[in-house]
């Protein structure tokens, strides 16, 4: 009975410490110093091509192949990409705190490139595009996610 | 005891036949995992392969976007008793709160009170074989994935030689070997295209 109590308790302690730390993905975090979303989304070209630390909610995450959260902060919303299958994140993630870090980026979409798009969805999905969404040129900011710990 | 000449003639083929079976037992488990996951991988444009999602519209007072957030969460709580622990609450907006349980997500428009109630739940076994296919747990898993492949080409290389005679490698199994290399070559040329 001791034994058995004994194996128990050794099977569960990793368990309960396991609980209590952050899950980690990808690359450990390197950065000492955080960088606010809102900060970010306000100066893009500022932070353009700079990893950054950054820290708040995960808001969204991508339902299909976990390959994006959204993290959120001060009424503020930023994407953090990863590579599929680099990292995978799941749907019990929303809601928890994030720290992540990752490089900036700032794309421009034209008008054309956007078309491209759609016609490239629109053919993998075996469809007619819909073009109805394209208004002008888009700005798209995010974070190519490199490591991130979510509790 | 004496061997009959074929068998001491071709003792490689023996080996052959006893490693495809044996790797062929090792391997089937992971390769039913890896068929099933992948066929609902590949529709993911047209389904969710890992979660099934309920949404539902409920309808509250409205709420006072100029009250602070931490009276908002409680006035959204009492209306919606939802289930579940409660994890955390954003507002991506004035007008919008966010609450954030194990089981659900509540998007309260505060000035009309209509809340959009997204839940998800992993879908049973299948979002187990998906994460093995995919590697979430990396770590070790990785390891057993790369020994999977490695039988999987031994598997492939030594079907090839099981047989002797004409429905043997170089009777017709020539042929449906061409055939079927010969389908992701010419769907390749043509989708470059």
């Amino acid at each position: 009975m001791r034994l058995r109590s004994l194996l128990t308790l050794l099977v569960l302690t990793p368990l309960c410490v396991q609980a209590s730390e952050p899950k980690r993905y990808g690359q450990p975090l390197s950065l000492k110093e955080e960088v606010k979303v809102s900060e970010i989304l306000a100066h893009p070209d500022q932070y353009a091509g700079k990893k950054v630390r950054v820290k708040g909610l995960v808001t969204g995450v991508c339902e299909e192949r976990g390959c994006w959260i959204k993290i959120g902060a001060d009424k503020q919303e930023i994407q953090f990409k990863v590579e599929d299958g680099v990292m995978t994140f799941p749907m019990s993630a929303k809601g928890s705190s994030v720290v992540a870090e990752g490089t900036v980026s700032k794309r421009v979409l034209s008008v054309e490139q956007q078309k491209a798009m759609c016609d490239k969805e629109a053919k993998a999905l075996n469809k007619q595009a819909d073009y109805s969404k394209v208004a002008g040129p888009k700005t798209i900011i995010r974070i190519e996610g490199l490591g991130a710990e979510i509790q | 005891m004496a061997s009959s000449p074929e068998r001491r003639a071709l003792p490689w083929r023996r080996w052959n036949a006893a490693i495809h079976r044996d790797v062929g037992y090792l391997a089937a488990a992971l390769t039913l995992i890896y068929a099933i996951s992948g066929l609902a991988v590949n529709h993911v444009a047209s389904w969710n392969p890992n979660y099934a999602k309920t949404t539902e519209v409920l309808q509250l007072a409205p709420l006072d976007p100029k009250q602070p957030v931490e009276t908002l969460i409680q006035r959204a709580q009492e209306g919606l008793r939802p289930e579940g622990g409660f994890k955390s609450a954003f507002q991506p907006d004035d007008d919008t709160l966010q609450l954030f349980y194990d089981r659900a997500t509540y998007a309260v428009d505060l000035p009309t009170g209509k809340v959009l109630v997204e839940a998800t739940r992993p879908r049973p076994v299948l979002f187990a074989l998906n994460q093995l296919h995919l590697n979430a747990p990396k770590r070790h898993w990785t390891l057993v994935a790369d020994l999977y492949a490695g039988a999987l080409i031994l598997l492939a290389l030594s079907g090839l030689f099981i047989l002797r005679g004409p429905k043997g490698f170089f009777g017709r199994g020539l042929w449906l070997t061409g055939l079927g290399a010969a389908v992701p070559l010419a769907y390749w040329l043509w989708w470059r295209h």
